[in-house]
C-alpha cells in the first residue's frame, strides 16, 4: 500500500523532529523550550536546538506554523491550519502502517 | 552559555530571526559535547539549506526558489502540469472554436490569451493558495478566472466598437 505524500516529506532527517514539533503544539501554542520539553514527555527524546530550530524554520517556511509576537525572548509558535491537516495526514498515514505492523504480528 | 559563539557559526539572517529565542534556550541547557554537535550541524545546514520565511520574513530568498513556501515537490509537479495541461486543452479548444465559429473571431481570440493566464490561476491551487481550505481556493480560482475572462471580453468588445 503507497503512502500518500504529504507536507513533511521532504524534512529529510527533520521530518521525526518536525512531527514533533506538530504534535506539541496541537494542544495549543509553546516557544522552543516548552517544546522541546513536552516533546521529551511525550516521547522520551530531546532535541538540541540546532535540530529543533532546523525544523522550526522548515515548519514555518513551509506555512505550517506560524510565530506569534512576544516581549519576551522567546516567540511561542502556533499551529496553522495546514499544520493541522498535515499532522492529521501523517497521523492517519502513522495508523495504517500501525494497523498493517499489527495484523502481522499477530498472525506471526 | 558557553556555546553561544556557536551561534556566530549561522548565517545573519537566521540569527537575527532565531538567534534570541536559542540564546534563551541555550541559557537552560546543561553545556555537553552532545550539544555543541548539535549547534554545530544545525549551522551546516542553515548555511546549506536557508529557509524561506514567508510572513514577517527576514531569511534570506535561495536563488532559483520561486515556488511558495508552502508548496512541496509534488505540489509544484501538480501546478506545473496543470499549466502545461490547461494551456493544451485551452489551445486545442481556441483551435476547434476558430474552425467552428469563424464569425465570432474577435471573441474567440480571448481563448487564445486565456490559454496562459487561466491554468496559472488553477495552478495556484497547490502553490500561492495553499494556504487556504480548499473551497476557499476553488472560489478564488473561479473569481480570479472570471476576471481575467471578463477583462479580455470587454477588450475585444471594445476593439469590436471602435
Amino acid at each position: 500500500m503507497a503512502r500518500q505524500q504529504d507536507e513533511l516529506d521532504d524534512f529529510g532527517r527533520f521530518a521525526e523532529p518536525a512531527l514533533m514539533i506538530l504534535i506539541s503544539l496541537a494542544d495549543g501554542p509553546k516557544h522552543g523550550y516548552a517544546m522541546t520539553d513536552d516533546i521529551e514527555q511525550v516521547s522520551g527524546v530531546r532535541f538540541g536546538p540546532g535540530t529543533l530550530y532546523g525544523a522550526i524554520t522548515r515548519l514555518e517556511s513551509r506555512g505550517l506554523i506560524v510565530r506569534l509576537q512576544s516581549d519576551d525572548r522567546r516567540n511561542p509558535y502556533r499551529l496553522t491550519a495546514v499544520g493541522e491537516r498535515a499532522l492529521r495526514a501523517r497521523l492517519a498515514a502513522l495508523q495504517a502502517v500501525a494497523r498493517i505492523a499489527q495484523r502481522r504480528l499477530a498472525n506471526a | 552559555m558557553r556555546e553561544l559563539w556557536l551561534l556566530r557559526l549561522y548565517p545573519r539572517e537566521w540569527r537575527e530571526r532565531y538567534g534570541p529565542e536559542v540564546a534563551a534556550m541555550l541559557a537552560d541547557e546543561k553545556p555537553s559535547l552532545r550539544l555543541v554537535v548539535d549547534l554545530l550541524a544545525g549551522a551546516i545546514d542553515a548555511r546549506l539549506n536557508p529557509q524561506t520565511i514567508t510572513r514577517g520574513a527576514s531569511m534570506p530568498t535561495p536563488l532559483f526558489r520561486c515556488a511558495p513556501a508552502a508548496a512541496t515537490r509534488a505540489d509544484l509537479r501538480k501546478s506545473n502540469l496543470t499549466i502545461l495541461g490547461g494551456t493544451l486543452l485551452f489551445s486545442l479548444l481556441y483551435i476547434v472554436a476558430r474552425h467552428q465559429f469563424p464569425a465570432a473571431r474577435p471573441y474567440l481570440d480571448t481563448l487564445a490569451y486565456t490559454s496562459f493566464s487561466v491554468p496559472i490561476v488553477i495552478g495556484s491551487y497547490w502553490t500561492e493558495l495553499k494556504p487556504y481550505p480548499p473551497r476557499v481556493r476553488i472560489v478564488l480560482i473561479f473569481a480570479m478566472s472570471g476576471v481575467i475572462v471578463a477583462i479580455l471580453l470587454a477588450a475585444a468588445a471594445i476593439a469590436v466598437h471602435l
